[in-house]
């Protein structure tokens, strides 16, 4: 195959622009689109004829400054009621209120389902609800914000196919496992095109791509060190795949995770305690699951729960007794993760932990107390477990350490910087010899084999994945879909960070993957589930769903 | 519940730590990407800890010194050649720290932070390095230190290429003796084996020091035409006793430099004094260190601001705590030769891609030093010294000038043997430096060495 050896100098620079130009567009299409945040309906005063606008998210009242609507009036509790605007309508939830909320001059329980005109009665003051006449609004994608999904679908194609003949020995022999592999993967991005279309109603696919690209960067790499692990991994990403779109579904039905979040706490905790008791150290920790001769991390799983289950309160969102217990099931987390020595996991998990505490509150607080408590607890198990500190003891000093306890962080750096900017070509690293290429130095591995550049735009990705989150938050059509996509989109990013500079010598951390790019079919899934999270933030996903309500009383487009 | 949403931009923190971290990286890897790709560690450069990814290295006539041949590292068929540019090819582990395969390592390999080690990877070899030695004179000048300690090079003063560079004790780099034998250093046979005599060297110049008192005796002394002094073996000057071998009886200033008389130069320095003898050292380039190629030279040691009249009176003579680097010497005789401006010498002549692209070629720096007066009256006075001291018959057609030294180093030692001097003749424009440790005379043990490199670099340029 001679003609891949004389083209192989030109791959490199194909692959690095497809990278390049599918990441920026998919960017730059995620940052133009334009934010619509329509106004549901109003809430008017029947006195000062003052009105309160409604949207799609949840609408908090009461005396408390932390609530959407402030009602300074004595009568009103601090936090009275959310009014929110779910599949059949407007719903009125009484949040701890001392006087009750009346519907109609009927006192309700609890929470009560809204028509228009309805008239509410609260701490003496009285409203009419006022619905919008309902407009579907489909949000537009701005003048760069529409990329053309079919050449993004063909340019990935493109890069797997270089992937693949990359693959292909000098003397012409390849690995079927391996080529198949390439060509069904390229076809299932096409098939969840057209499914995501028809089925779904999504036509916007900026993040499943941004998620393909960074795939597609890691099964080039694993292709040409495992060959015969890359069905595994292509396995493990259609059912991450499969996972997203369940979880896009789920999370439609705002009113249905209720239920579903406890389930999953107890889930959560029960499987981490399984694997507890049951699991066999590997490489010091005892964080992996044996089943049927395919070994699971539960860990990579319980993190969609824990987002889960953290964002989803709804209408108790401000209530201090819910924290509470989210506080008491996080700790039991992240307690059964240090039990297992899993020390990254369990910091990822405390990150999202107060990403999410913090969103919930907004009481700095409460926060700091946490990471007090928390600080104060490392320091007990440093006490305890002195030995725990031996894995930072080269912290800083990797290069006196070059061939004992730096030995991973000094060959990703010299193998790092010998690549240059545009690497040396898939296939010609020294790196991927080295133990946990694949999967904890994989950044140093994309460094050296595909350069500097195509290196760094991996966390720039993540960066501009939280930051689409962080834009798109505060307009989501659920308080429940800001927090998770928040939630998930840092953890990734935070993750990201601990694998990069914990194998650079900038944090005392090392083996943590790289999402989406590292080896490890646990790994892919959970982060093709947590996309999911910052999919339901971007107000297009559910734009076509329009509300039962409207279509029964056959208002007007 | 927008305010809930809106408290999302807390984690606008992570991003700003991230992103912070990644310029510091970015920092790291630009400022030690070199240092780190070519580390030995790096399995691209090295095998079993050999340094195989360097290129060709050969000398001016195009002869291989170095090559990677099927994965290894090997070197010139001759033994005397392999020897003789031990110091200046270096080895591949690192421990000739000045040597070319160490110091340029860079350009070896072909690393540079853009295509980090791409060319390597896609020739299979690095860049190469061309050198200004000529191995034979190299050769020659191994043969005539005969086993003796020190150190023989010889440039081009016009050019600045150094055609002879040999460093002894040096071993064969294909049979290195084993690490414990170099550690046991019998009879101090491996004194300084590592080291490049050239440019690590400190020596005291004895008489060849009289070079620098002349020129600033001749800067400083309007009279010193109508000078006279007579000698009788020893003389005092504020209670420090002077020396010479001989009774040289009377003389002028020129038959004082030929006869090295270290009296009449006490009584010279004595005269002009220490601070205008300090400046013309400093004029020379002393205490100042030399790049080479991608080291650096020690710097020659003057040092007069302690010193009494005695102290100064055997510094002009070339002794007290005066210290010369042979480097430092021949750009000392170079700037002599070429009218007061002295061309720095360099070994590395230009670095050839594998396609052959030419990425570096040397540069020649010159240096002014001295007035051209000065210079050519030093120059007269060097060469009627070998005409009639030394004699011609050593150096046939050369027109050579130059200076013996025989410097006292240590009680019951034999002292080193210096011979500096350089051809006069336009069609060989060469400085020759020669030291033999604790060889005895200069004009027994160096002059004899510089005869036959000299006589060699003639036919080599003829």
């Amino acid at each position: 195959m001679s003609f891949i050896d004389a083209l192989s100098p030109f791959f490199r620079y194909l692959m690095l622009a497809i990278a390049l130009f599918v990441t920026v567009r998919l960017i730059i299409a995620l940052f133009c689109k334009k934010v619509t945040d329509p106004v549901r309906g109003k809430l008017i005063n029947n006195i000062t004829q003052e009105a309160i606008p409604l949207y799609d998210r949840e609408t908090s009242l009461g005396r408390n400054k932390k609530c959407d609507v402030v009602l300074s009036f004595d009568t009103i509790s601090r936090l009275h009621a959310v009014i929110a605007y779910r599949s059949k309508g407007f719903v009125i939830f009484d949040t701890f209120s001392k006087s009750g909320i009346a519907v109609n001059n009927q006192k309700i329980d609890g929470k009560s389902y809204l028509k228009n005109g309805d008239v509410i009665n609260m701490g003496g003051l009285e409203f009419t609800l006022e619905e919008s006449k309902y407009k579907y609004i489909k949000d537009k994608s701005g003048a760069f914000g529409k990329p053309s999904y079919g050449v993004i679908l063909i340019l990935l194609a493109v890069f797997n196919i270089v992937s693949l003949l990359l693959n292909i020995r000098p003397d012409g022999e390849y690995n079927v496992q391996v080529v198949l592999t390439y060509i069904i993967f390229i076809a299932m991005q096409w098939l969840y095109y057209v499914f995501a279309s028809f089925v779904l109603k999504i036509y916007n696919f900026e993040l499943e791509m941004i998620g393909f690209m960074l795939t597609s960067i890691g099964l080039a790499i694993i292709g040409s060190m495992y060959p015969g692990a890359v069905l595994k991994q292509f396995l493990a990403v259609v059912l991450g795949l499969v996972g997203y779109c369940v979880l896009l579904i789920i999370l439609r039905f705002v009113s249905t995770v209720k239920v579903i979040r406890y389930i999953l706490a107890a889930g959560a905790i029960g499987i981490l305690a399984v694997t507890l008791v049951i699991a066999e150290p590997t490489n010091g920790a005892l964080s992996w699951l044996t089943i049927g001769g395919f070994s699971i991390q539960p860990s990579e799983f319980v993190k969609i729960a824990f987002i889960f289950v953290g964002a989803a309160t709804l209408e108790k969102l401000q209530s201090i007794r819910h924290l509470t217990m989210y506080i008491i099931f996080a700790a039991i987390c992240v307690g059964e993760l240090f039990l297992m020595y899993d020390f990254g996991t369990a910091l990822i998990f405390f990150f999202a932990f107060i990403v999410i505490a913090f969103m919930r509150s907004g009481d700095t607080r409460t926060i700091m107390l946490i990471c007090m408590v928390a600080a104060l607890g490392a320091a007990l198990i440093l006490i305890f477990r002195p030995y725990v500190a031996n894995r930072f003891a080269t912290y800083l000093h990797v290069w006196e350490y070059m061939d004992e306890g730096g030995y991973q962080q000094t060959r990703t750096l010299i193998y790092s910087v010998s690549g240059g900017l545009f690497g040396l070509g898939l296939g010609n690293g020294e790196l991927r010899n080295i133990f946990a290429a694949a999967e904890d130095l994989v950044f140093g591995v994309v460094c050296e084999e595909f350069g500097i550049i195509m290196g760094f735009l991996i966390p720039i990705v993540y960066i501009c994945v939280v930051i689409f989150a962080v834009i798109n938050a505060p307009k989501a059509k659920s308080a429940f879909y800001s927090i998770a996509g928040i939630a998930a989109s840092s953890m990734m990013l935070f993750q990201g960070m601990l694998s990069i500079f914990g194998i650079t010598d900038i944090l005392p951390l090392t083996g943590v993957t790289l999402p989406f790019v590292s080896k490890g079919g646990s790994s892919i899934i959970s982060c093709f589930c947590l996309l999911a999270f910052i999919k339901a933030i971007d107000t297009r996903t559910y734009a076509s769903f329009k509300p039962q309500i409207q279509l029964k009383k056959g208002a007007t487009k | 519940m927008k305010k809930t949403a809106r408290r999302g931009l807390v984690v606008l923190l992570l991003v700003a730590v991230v992103l912070g971290g990644l310029g510091f990286l970015a920092f790291k890897f630009a400022v030690n990407g070199e240092k780190w790709a070519t580390l030995r560690a790096n399995l691209h450069l090295t095998e079993d800890g050999s340094f195989v990814a360097a290129g060709n290295i050969t000398d001016r006539n195009g002869e291989i010194l170095a090559q990677t041949k099927d994965n290894e590292r090997v070197y010139n068929d001759s033994e005397r050649v392999r020897r003789s540019v031990l110091h200046i090819i270096g080895d591949t582990e690192g421990y000739i720290s000045s040597g070319v395969q160490t110091a340029y390592k860079t350009q070896l390999t072909g690393y540079n932070p853009i295509t980090g080690l791409y060319s390597l990877k896609r020739y299979g070899r690095g860049n190469d390095i061309k050198l200004t030695l000529d191995s034979k004179v190299c050769a020659t000048a191994y043969d005539a230190l005969n086993g003796r300690k020190g150190v023989v090079a010889a440039y081009n003063y016009k050019t600045g290429e150094i055609l002879c560079s040999v460093s002894s004790p040096n071993y064969d780099i294909r049979n290195k003796p084993s690490e414990e034998t170099i550690q046991k250093n019998e009879n101090g046979k491996y004194d300084g084996l590592y080291m490049n005599r050239l440019i690590d060297g400190l020596y005291t110049p004895g008489s060849t020091f009289k070079i620098i008192t002349t020129a600033s005796v001749i800067e400083n002394k309007a009279d010193i035409s109508e000078w006279q002094f007579e000698c009788n073996g020893e003389t005092v000057i504020d209670g420090v006793k002077i020396t010479c071998p001989d009774k040289h009886g009377v003389m002028n200033f020129e038959e004082a430099f030929t006869k090295s008389c270290n009296c009449a130069y006490a009584a010279l320095t004595d005269e002009i004094g220490k601070n205008a003898l300090t400046k013309t050292a400093k004029e020379f380039g002393f205490s100042k260190e030399f790049s080479f190629g991608n080291a650096y030279t020690d710097a020659s040691v003057f040092d007069l601001s302690d010193a009494e009249r005695g102290d100064v009176a055997w510094a002009g003579v070339g002794q007290y705590t005066t210290l010369v680097n042979p480097y430092h010497m021949l750009t000392v005789l170079g700037c002599v030769a070429n009218n007061g401006n002295a061309v720095l010498p360099y070994v590395v002549s230009n670095v050839t891609s594998p396609d052959g692209k030419i990425l570096k070629e040397a540069t020649a720096v010159t240096e002014s030093r001295i007035t051209a007066d000065v210079a050519n009256t030093l120059k007269t006075m060097m060469r009627k010294n070998v005409e009639n001291n030394y004699g011609d018959g050593n150096f046939k057609g050369l027109e050579m000038c130059g200076k013996t030294g025989t410097a006292e180093v240590a009680d019951g030692v034999k002292p080193h043997s210096w011979f500096v001097g350089f051809s006069a003749n336009e069609n060989c424009p060469v400085a020759i430096v020669v030291v033999v440790e604790n060889g005895g005379w200069g004009s027994s043990a160096a002059l004899p060495v510089a005869s036959t490199v000299m006589n060699e670099v003639f036919k080599s340029l003829s």
